[in-house]
């Protein structure tokens, strides 16, 4: 066993109260990927790690190995994501991103795409005002990120192209499917406007995405056939969805 | 090769112990072995010390504390201020706060704290008997003494978007309690200045 000590960039994605005061995080790591470790005593008033273990900030961490358990000693904020753990909707979408991607990634498994990924879609959020672009975006990089990418060039079967006829997305065909070829597959209808859309988003760059202009109903048309195709390659839906619908159903504004 | 293994009472007690917060197969063991050689009232003293309080504690039906009766001393005390409600995430949090002497009020127990991540919504807390109790009227302010983590952030903000609307004040504790601070680990002078420091949400 590796008894050397650690030190890499670190995105905190979930903690819970351990024992008296301790906490035990899932943090995402730049270059050894999602680790848990233990981090004692931060909820004492004094701790010195009592700001790199809050959720979602961003800090280089110093890990050291004890009985099979990582033990965080050591850390040095990077960006505290002050702004994002202050208002609620945006730890609600947070709290999205993190479970996804506990959900997918294995411990200790590199995984820097993923990390960068993970540290510009918060980043992004912070100062956000419209999140809906940047969670779409991290959805469907995240799938391309982990190898499923959906296809949304024409028919994943007959490849017909988009001008031409209804089609839907299905998450057990990899992309989008004519009405004819479709046959009894799951699928979730889409207009060649949300195709083209989440195309944008798979491939431009990330400041054009913000001129993009979506009507609600595509909006929500993209959202469904995103959530429809994730969920089937998760397994599960993730349940941070639920509680983001019941946050932002009680906006203030 | 044969593998002795303890007596099968012992193995009960042991697993129980496990199911306690924190306690792993060696702390269960030695635990075990503590109460087997500890004075028989001591021991049995454990036991019946659980039973009591299972048959006897609940939660005050006006604030969730826990409590022997129906309603808990601070409800049933007509000195406090029935303006004043502090919310807090955990029994043990009106204790630290009524340690600090600065609360003149009535306090409202949550039982946890907002986590998307876990799935820990509205409905595992008690928000809705709060939100009973406000909709009841007297009340101009809650106070949100939530834990600074993201969690308790979170339980607050929640909170005030859902009372805002009812006219009621609503002010979260300030100054001096630090990013990221337990209540319970609050040293009581900083959380007195706190209360002198809240701000509205
Ligand atoms: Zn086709
Ligand atoms: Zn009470």
């Amino acid at each position: 066993m590796d008894t050397r000590a650690i030190t890499d960039e670190a995105i905190i994605l979930r903690g819970r109260d351990y024992r008296e005061a301790d906490r035990l995080l899932v943090v995402l790591t730049r270059k050894q990927g999602k680790i848990s470790a233990l981090a004692k005593g931060v909820r004492k008033t004094n701790s010195s790690l009592k700001a790199v273990t809050q959720l979602f900030s961003v800090s280089t961490l110093t890990f050291s190995h004890s009985k099979g358990l990582k033990l965080v000693t050591q850390g040095q904020s990077i960006e505290s994501m002050r702004l994002l753990r202050e208002d609620l909707d945006k730890i609600a979408y947070a709290s999205y991103i993190a479970e996804i991607v506990d959900m997918v990634l294995e411990e200790g498994k590199a995984n820097e795409q993923v990390y960068v990924l993970v540290f510009t879609v918060l980043t992004l959020l912070q100062a956000a005002d419209d999140p809906y672009m940047i969670m779409r975006f991290f959805d469907l990089r995240m799938l391309a990120v982990l190898g499923y990418r959906p296809y949304l060039d024409s028919c994943v079967s007959c490849k017909r192209g988009l001008h031409n006829g209804k089609f839907a997305l299905s998450a057990a065909r990899g992309g989008i499917i004519c009405e004819s070829c479709l046959g009894l597959y799951n699928a979730s209808p889409v207009s060649v406007g949300a195709v083209r859309t989440m195309a944008k988003i798979l491939d431009s760059d990330l400041r054009r995405l913000f001129n993009l202009k979506i009507t609600k109903s595509m909006r929500e048309e993209i959202d469904t056939a995103i959530a429809n195709y994730m969920d089937y390659y998760l397994e599960k839906a993730p349940k941070a969805r639920a509680v983001l619908a019941q946050y932002t159903g009680l906006s203030t504004k | 090769m044969a593998f002795y293994y303890f007596p099968k009472s012992m193995e009960k007690l042991i697993s129980y112990l496990m199911k306690l917060p924190g306690v792993g197969p060696k702390t269960a063991q030695r635990l075990a072995f503590h109460l087997l050689y500890a004075p028989e009232a001591d021991a049995l003293g454990l036991a019946e010390a659980i039973k009591e309080a299972r048959a006897k504690v609940k939660r005050c039906q006006n604030c969730s504390n826990l409590t022997d009766e129906a309603y808990c001393p601070i409800c049933i005390d007509a000195t406090r201020d029935a303006k004043s409600i502090c919310v807090v995430e955990q029994p043990g949090d009106v204790i630290v706060m009524e340690k600090t002497g600065e609360y003149k009020g009535l306090y409202h127990v949550l039982h946890g704290s907002l986590s998307p991540l876990e799935g820990r919504g509205p409905k595992e807390l008690t928000v809705d008997l709060l939100m009973k109790r406000l909709a009841e009227g007297g009340v101009s302010e809650v106070i949100m003494a939530t834990n600074t983590g993201v969690e308790g952030e979170a339980t607050a903000m929640y909170l005030a978007r859902l009372i805002k609307p009812l006219g009621i004040k609503t002010t979260r504790l300030a100054h001096g309690v630090p990013v990221g601070g337990d209540l319970e680990y609050t040293d009581e002078l900083t959380l007195a200045r706190a209360f002198v420091g809240r701000k509205d949400l």
